[in-house]
């Protein structure tokens, strides 16, 4: 049922009309003016392509965008394949209205998600509006295996940068891939398809209230999928580019954001996974790493300098949160003579999972503990890049793998100090 | 003589007993008292000292940084201070009562003075723990935003705000409880703003190129995005 209250008048007296239907797009947006104009023309056109014979509609939640974005979105032709006479066999609907300013992007995607519940879609894709370069095949690579229902949820993945998403590859994915005992897709990058029941139940969590920053929003809901035992997929997109992004925090808020929503979603799921067998189930295909050509090598030592006076500085802190042995491991990394110490997966899956049990006792202030872990994380990181330098496709994805493991063999650890 | 010498000692001797026999009841009431009065007080610091255990409040005060502070002082823990200061206040109390059943000149004016003084004790002891607490989150706080900012020396600057809000907190106290009341506050004011114009002219003079750099690096023309530690590196 959806509820009226977090749909705009405006939006609401727009969508009535348009009845049920089976595929929902989602575009929210605030003054993108630059970008969406070619991204509604992709969607429409991968739409009558791809799904000439499902009801579908356009939604956009805009949050009071002041540079004719609206306008825009309304205007934007339809794809040239139908203009050149393949006719859409649907109407096609495109629908926009202002939405709550002060709740931003994610307003606009809770709103999509009450839209997908009032118009009982089947199928919810949400289109990252700075994407530059969208193609017309996309709409179908995402929509697709949730409509068959080879999904619930599906995250697209797209080639990147070997040294990219570090946060990601090196903690939330390990550390919720070991406590759920699932392989989880390679990229969480704001961009989703889902099935209309997973959005419309998600309309009331209580998260929305806590106004959570796009990243967050995405490590919730692919936490809600894992706690509900869904079926989790990937699909490989292609190459993306994304309009450099206006709201970018710096490392440690966004540290802040994704770290502290994902032991925040260990906590709130704990009774999903804390009595899973800690036997992994493998994501379909297995994790995608599509590698980007890169150009400019990252120099590890700014970070790892970081670590050391990290570790050195923060050591009351660190006595604290982590266990002696392991503090003591961790000093003795930090002072190696190496200008990029070798902080090695079994030591860095240990440390998480402390910290994780740590936040979770309420052994320190939480943003405290949080902000704690973020000069041990680039060490680690440096370490990664120190390590993935050189490599190819194949000996990264290796990498990767055998950090997952190593997670999911030290996951006792992880029940033994939450238990503590 | 003699006939006098002990009529005197007779009269000497009655009215010893005489004020023996007056006083006695006082001394009994007095005695009554204290005895009880330490009953009573053993009895609520040992209630007390079982229910902070059972609230965990020793985990409570390490985690608000008062243990390791009290640890530092050589006092026992945080639930051992709290229960010893009720059983000496509330056995204050009796013995001040206790000197009043005795009836002796003043003891009535100690009697109000120690009422007026508990109060008082109370909002000191109250100053204090919320400064322990405040100046530990600080110190945290600091240091974890200046480790987080790369800035230099984190760990002098964390605990330069600690001492402050601690010394703050402690003239706060004092200043309440009325010990030398003029000599802390003039002390704190001086302490203070000699830290203030050390730390100024330290910047003034010798300082001038870091502060510029710290204010350059806080203030940037173009936003810096911290995230990247070289141009194309995002850790998201």
């Amino acid at each position: 049922m959806a509820r009226p209250s977090i749909l705009s008048d405006e939006l609401l007296r727009q969508l009535v009309p348009v009845g049920q239907v089976d595929i929902m797009v989602g575009l929210p947006t605030h003054n993108h003016a630059a970008t969406i104009g070619p991204i509604v023309t992709a969607l429409h056109a991968g739409l009558a392509k791809h799904f000439p014979r499902e009801r579908t509609v356009l939604v956009n939640p805009d949050a009071g965008s002041d540079d004719g974005t609206r306008e825009i979105l309304m205007n934007a032709p339809l794809a040239p394949d139908e203009l050149r006479g393949i006719p859409a066999l649907r109407t096609t609907h495109r629908v926009s209205a202002g939405n709550a300013p002060q709740h931003g992007h994610t307003g606009g995607v809770r709103a999509v998600f009450a839209a997908a519940d009032l118009l009982q879609a089947k199928v919810v894709v949400l289109v990252d509006p700075d994407v530059i370069d969208l193609h017309e095949d996309w709409v179908e690579q995402v929509a697709r295996p949730v409509l068959t229902r080879q999904a619930d949820l599906l995250l697209p993945c797209h080639p990147r940068r070997r040294f990219d998403g570090a946060l990601l590859s090196q903690l939330v994915r390990p550390l919720l891939g070991a406590a759920f005992a699932r392989q989880l897709p390679s990229h969480v990058s704001g961009e989703f398809g889902c099935s209309g029941q997973f959005a419309a139940q998600r309309v009331t969590d209580p998260l929305w209230e806590q106004e959570p920053s796009r990243a967050s929003m995405d490590i919730w809901l692919l936490s809600t999928a894992l706690a509900l035992d869904l079926r989790i997929t990937e699909a490989n997109v292609g190459p993306r580019k994304f309009a450099e992004r206006r709201d970018s925090p710096g490392l440690s808020a966004l540290f802040g954001e994704i770290v502290g929503t994902t032991f925040g979603c260990l906590d709130r799921f704990a009774a999903n996974w804390l009595s899973r067998t800690p036997e992994v189930r493998l994501l379909p295909g297995g994790p995608a790493w599509p590698l980007m050509d890169d150009q400019n090598p990252v120099d590890p030592v700014p970070m790892a300098e970081r670590f050391r006076s990290g570790v050195r500085d923060l050591a009351p802190l660190l006595h604290e949160l982590l266990t002696p042995g392991t503090h003591a491991a961790l000093r003795e990394t930090a002072s190696a003579a190496e200008p990029t110490p070798r902080l090695s997966d079994s030591l860095w899956a240990t440390i998480v999972y402390e910290f994780a049990a740590a936040v979770h006792r309420h052994l320190m202030n939480r943003e405290h503990a949080i902000q704690a872990l973020v000069p041990i994380y680039l060490g680690r990181a440096a370490s990664h890049f120190a390590e993935i330098a050189s490599s190819d496709e194949a000996e990264h994805q290796g990498r990767l793998n055998s950090l997952e493991s190593e997670f999911a063999r030290l996951r006792p650890v992880l029940l033994n100090r939450w238990n503590a | 003589m003699a006939d006098t010498t002990a009529a005197v000692l007779r009269s000497a001797w009655n009215e010893f007993l005489d004020s023996i026999l007056l006083n006695l009841p006082h001394f009994l009431a007095m005695a009554s008292l204290v005895l009880a009065g330490w009953l009573i007080a053993w009895l609520l610091a040992f209630i007390l000292r079982a229910v902070l255990r059972l609230v965990r409040f020793d985990l409570l005060s390490d985690r608000a940084g008062l243990a390791s502070m009290l640890a530092r002082a050589g006092m026992a823990s945080a639930s051992e201070v709290t229960a010893s200061m009720a059983f000496w206040l509330v056995w204050a109390a009796f013995v001040i009562s206790g000197l009043g059943a005795l009836g002796l000149e003043g003891t009535g004016a100690l009697t109000s003075a120690f009422v007026m003084f508990v109060p008082r004790l109370g909002v000191a002891v109250g100053l204090l723990l919320i400064g322990v607490v405040a100046a530990n989150f600080v110190w945290r706080a600091t240091l974890l935003a200046a480790v987080n900012a790369n800035l230099p020396s984190a760990r002098l600057l964390s605990s330069t705000a600690r001492w402050l809000i601690l010394v703050l907190s402690a003239a706060m106290a004092l200043e309440q409880v009325g010990v030398a009341k003029t000599i802390v506050l003039t002390a704190f004011a001086i302490a203070f703003g000699a830290v203030m114009l050390g730390v100024a002219v330290a910047i003034g003079i010798g300082g001038a190129p870091v502060a510029r750099r710290l204010l350059e690096r806080q203030f940037p023309d173009k936003p810096h995005d911290e995230t990247k530690q070289s141009p194309d590196v995002s850790h998201l």
